[in-house]
């Protein structure tokens, strides 16, 4: 077995002869939880996207358990892999209970119904997202944070080894944005699944995550430690803003706040 | 599995009143066919309907009801079927609520193929179901091919599909205008007409109806992953292109049997699947079948009223769908 789950090797995308990733190497690695961050721009949706087989690579690949992604049947890169999007389409009068259904495709056969494993799966990842009480309700008479568990335990109907999510807390005020983290570190706890997410608040990051990836200019800038990677350099290269940085009492991880913007690049430190 | 029983299934989940809707359908296309058969110029009561059914003789009576109105409304049936499941397929696989073979331009490509049969090589009229395919077909690739950058997005879709209708439609009429004396089998096909369907029609288009309609069912849930976005569609493992292109295929294949048979009958794949869709929802392991059932009864009670409503003058089924469909279309636009 491969000591990565997930490996990518000199991807590059180019869109419209615009580079827009550029030579990308990182293994992820089994049980443990990535952050990827970066300013606007900067390539990070394109990754996952590209990571999850929307997007084709120009050069290199991304192997799934040692096996190129593009080479493997769709599902059973889905029941190793969950992708959440960060905007979603769809009927709105889907219930919960349905929805997370879906997350069961990958498992059946295409002329079959569910299971009774299927429906003991799907009750398991309602109860784990704390649903239950929700189960029968329409997805569009939820609030954000709601949505968001549902469209999770969806995800974890897919049994995956690995979940990817696209901001999972872009659109939810700050306490829902920390139920949902809360609920991600105890899936990878709980459930040994290893976590691979863009997030646009670099403490919720740094907090939540054992790696941190931090993608600038289409490139992999850097990658590593929350503490190695909130660097003041790091900050002002990437981020273009001096920042103070101190340990947080109780997690033991790095925290910042910006105290100004570093115009035009010429401050560099 | 005695356990299984108390989990709830979201496949299985009981819901009656769409259960009852559908049902309520079905008593309205019962009513509708036999409504079918017991009107028009020559007076039959429903004791020699049935009888012409079920134990058929020589009487005049029987003979209309065998040759005439039963094969007429068992098409108009499979048209409505046919017409109402492509809409249904392709306002999912287009993520457009307003797709439907008329509007998008497949139907025009079947018709133009029909019409460059019928008014150029009249000796090969056999050949209008399969060329109709074709023509059907290479419009909803086209339409694809003009819509697709970097994905699909359904303002795209619709404004290449009103581009490739125009054009196609643009050769309609240039052919009806240079060969104008050959015309009268074509305008009828314009304006999609079930006069003088019979037996011959049923058996061009009921493979269609039930090897589609069976798929359909078995393909519901593909298209509920399918509308909930590319990236999530393919994240739970549906591949997406496949899925489309099959499913295009087959609302193609649909469109252009019924479009061989009564012609450019627009509105059916449009209306029928919203009025549907606003009585039981848009979970399509009941939109399916609530379209297959709604669809049936639209065309044939609007089949009945235009042979019936102004008689001894007929009118095109087309144009009555075209009144009623009009103005639901537009209800349709001020909704979104």
């Amino acid at each position: 077995m491969p000591d990565s789950i997930v490996e990518v090797q000199n991807l590059s995308i180019t869109f419209r002869e615009k580079t827009i990733l550029d030579g990308i190497n990182l293994r992820v690695q089994p049980r443990k939880i990535y952050s990827i961050i970066g300013p606007n721009g900067s390539g990070k949706t394109t990754l996952l996207r590209t990571i999850t087989r929307n997007l084709k690579p120009a050069t290199g690949q991304v192997k799934l358990n040692g096996v190129n992604i593009h080479k493997m049947p769709s599902k059973a890169v889905a029941r190793s892999m969950a992708f959440l999007t960060q905007t979603r389409s769809g009927r709105s009068d889907v219930d919960v209970r349905q929805l997370v259904s879906y997350g069961r495709f990958a498992h059946r056969e295409w002329w079959k119904g569910n299971q009774r494993q299927d429906l003991e799966i799907i009750e398991e990842c309602i109860h784990k997202t704390g649903l239950d009480d929700l189960a029968n309700r329409k997805i569009s008479t939820l609030s954000g944070g709601e949505q968001q568990r549902a469209w999770i335990a969806m995800a974890l109907a897919q049994k995956p080894k690995i979940l990817i999510l696209d901001e999972p807390t872009t659109f939810l005020d700050v306490s829902h944005q920390l139920e949902i983290l809360e609920l991600i570190t105890n899936l990878n706890v709980t459930d040994d699944i290893t976590v691979l997410m863009v997030l646009h608040d670099i403490n919720h990051a740094a907090r939540f995550s054992d790696e941190l990836v931090i993608i600038h200019q289409g490139t992999l800038f850097a990658h590593g430690d929350p503490w190695d990677m909130l660097t003041p350099k790091n900050l002002s290269e990437v981020f273009r803003i001096k920042a103070h940085i101190s340990e947080d009492n109780e997690t033991k991880k790095p925290v910042f706040y910006a105290k100004s913007v570093i115009k035009n690049g010429n401050q560099r430190l | 599995m005695n356990n299984a029983e108390s989990l709830p299934d979201p496949q299985k989940k009981l819901v009656w009143g769409k259960y009852a809707v559908i049902v309520g359908f079905l008593g309205l296309a019962i009513f509708a066919f036999i409504l079918g058969n017991l009107l028009g110029s020559m007076k039959i009561d429903l004791a020699t309907v049935l009888n012409a059914i079920f134990q058929p003789d020589d009487s005049t009576a029987s003979l209309v009801i065998r040759n005439i109105r039963l094969p007429r409304m068992i098409t108009a049936a499979l048209v409505g079927v046919n017409l109402a499941l492509a809409g249904a397929i392709l306002q999912g696989v287009m993520i457009n609520p307003l797709a439907d073979p008329g509007i998008i331009g497949i139907s025009s490509g079947a018709g133009l193929v029909g019409i460059v049969i019928l008014i150029l090589f009249p000796q090969y009229n056999f050949l209008v179901p399969i060329g109709a395919f074709i023509g059907a077909m290479s419009a909803a690739i086209i339409i694809y091919i003009l819509a697709w950058k970097g994905g699909i997005q359904p303002i795209r879709i619709i404004l290449a599909g009103v581009a490739v209708s125009a054009f196609f439609g643009a050769g309609i009429s240039a052919l009806l205008v240079f060969y104008s004396d050959r015309v009268h089998g074509a305008l009828t096909f314009m304006n999609g007409s079930l006069s003088t369907r019979s037996w011959p029609e049923v058996s061009t288009i009921l493979p269609y109806t039930v090897v589609g309609t069976i798929l359909a069912l078995l393909l519901a849930e593909r298209l509920n992953i399918l509308i909930l976005g590319d990236d999530i569609a393919r994240g739970l493992g549906l591949n997406v292109e496949v899925t489309r292109l099959g499913l295009t295929a087959m609302a193609a294949l649909l469109a252009a049997s019924a479009v061989s048979v009564v012609g450019l009958l627009g509105f059916v794949g449009l209306i029928i699947p919203h009025a549907v869709r606003l009585m039981i929802g848009t979970n399509y392991k009941f939109l399916f079948p609530g379209s297959v059932v709604l669809g049936a009864t639209v065309v044939m009670l609007s089949d009945t009223f235009a042979r019936t409503a102004f008689s001894p003058t007929e009118i095109p089924v087309g144009v009555v769908m075209a009144v009623l469909g009009a103005p639901f279309f537009l209800y349709l636009l001020r909704r979104e």
